[in-house]
């Protein structure tokens, strides 16, 4: 019991200083490439892999941080508190835009599924790529797919975005900085918002209300959305 | 001379201490209140869903509520300031014990790596194309 307790005291001092070092490794060398989440989420992987630690009992003693991921969904509240005065104006056109982003999303990840065929499980995965990692982990887990491909996409399409987004951007000839944040807030969602961020102050705004306007969104339409594709293609 | 300066830092010290221990306890009060705050607010959402049988994720309901309570200014920003911004900030720590989930499924990457790629690909590709689509042409209407 007391054992117990050590290995998970151990575990999650284990796991913080590990996310420390990588965020201090990532602020030395800036970039979307370096992301800290996902070296940390590598490096663990490959050693659950070569010391052939079950994962269960790697869960199990990380459970501690994994309780607070809920806690860090409620606190998204201020954030959005403090954007609402500057976006109040633009609320009609944030959801809009959050609701085809987040839409149009599940629709490219569901057809692709069938397209290939690919089972259940996979699919009830990629339904929800197009939000903050949080909420992806949380409506996955609701729609029985598995949270740890689905945090894994939407890393790496929050990446994607922060390397090529603005790039992209400026080839479509998108010129207005509150269509650039809340473009790569809605599709990007954290780690296109920090490029926003870096990129202009209003598109960093609009990003990080857009992030969190399309996680309700999703949270709200995507189950429903999945529900309805689910029987028009029959299954 | 010398003993009175050493003294005179012994003093230094002991206040500095002082100062600094009442700061940091004060800081503390202030972080374990504010989360106690959100953490009290997730449990009150969560005895609901499970009450009502309501299949929305609780801990956003949770979120709308404390939102809700911030906009009718019934919360107030400085009560929740001391927990949300240390979270906020370091938010992807959080997420790593479900990302390593991972190593579970590693035949999926292998089996489908195609798949995966294409949904890596085209699903931010098509966002970025269509969100400022529609953004501008709802722009163009309000001018």
């Amino acid at each position: 019991m007391l054992s117990d307790l050590l290995i998970t005291m151990f575990v999650c001092v284990l796991i913080t200083g590990l996310f420390l070092v990588t965020r201090k490794l990532n602020s030395q060398f800036p970039s979307p490439l370096l992301n800290p989440l996902l070296l940390c989420i590598v490096i663990l992987s490959g050693v659950l892999v070569f010391a052939d630690i079950n994962y269960q009992d790697f869960s199990k003693a990380s459970y501690p941080i994994h309780l607070f991921l809920e806690v860090a969904v409620v606190a998204l509240a201020y954030p959005l508190y403090q954007q609402i005065h500057e976006i109040k104006r633009s609320l009609g056109l944030l959801l809009l835009s959050g609701f085809i982003g987040v839409t149009s999303a599940t629709l490219v990840a569901f057809v692709l599924c069938k397209l290939f065929a690919v089972p259940h499980e996979l699919l009830n995965s990629l339904m929800a790529l197009s939000v903050t990692t949080p909420i992806t982990l949380i409506i996955t887990d609701g729609l029985n797919g598995i949270p740890a491909i689905a945090a894994f996409m939407v890393i790496l399409i929050g990446m994607f975005g922060a390397v090529f987004g603005l790039s992209l951007l400026h080839l479509f000839k998108v010129k207005d900085q509150r269509v650039k944040g809340l473009t790569l807030g809605v599709v990007c969602h954290g780690i296109g918002t920090a490029a926003a961020i870096e990129h202009h102050p209003q598109a960093g705004a609009f990003a990080s209300a857009a992030m969190i306007i399309s996680a309700l969104i999703t949270a709200t339409w995507v189950p429903t959305l999945y529900t309805i594709l689910t029987q028009l293609s029959g299954g | 001379m010398v003993r009175r300066s050493h003294r005179h830092a012994y003093a230094l010290f002991y206040t500095w201490a002082m100062k600094n221990t009442k700061t940091y306890l004060l800081a503390w009060f202030k972080f374990s209140a504010s989360l106690m705050l959100l953490i009290g607010f997730l449990f009150i959402s969560k005895l609901t869903t499970t009450y009502f049988q309501i299949a929305f994720p609780s801990a956003l309901l949770a979120m709308l509520i404390v939102f809700i309570l911030l906009m009718t200014n019934i919360l107030k920003e400085s009560w929740l300031a001391p927990a949300c911004q240390p979270i906020l900030k370091y938010m992807a720590l959080f997420f790593i014990p479900a990302g390593v989930g991972l190593v579970e499924h590693v035949d999926v990457f292998v089996t489908h790596w195609s798949l995966l790629l294409l949904v890596l690909l085209l699903v931010p590709l098509i966002g970025l194309v269509l969100v400022p689509f529609i953004a501008n042409l709802r722009g163009k209407h309000a001018k």
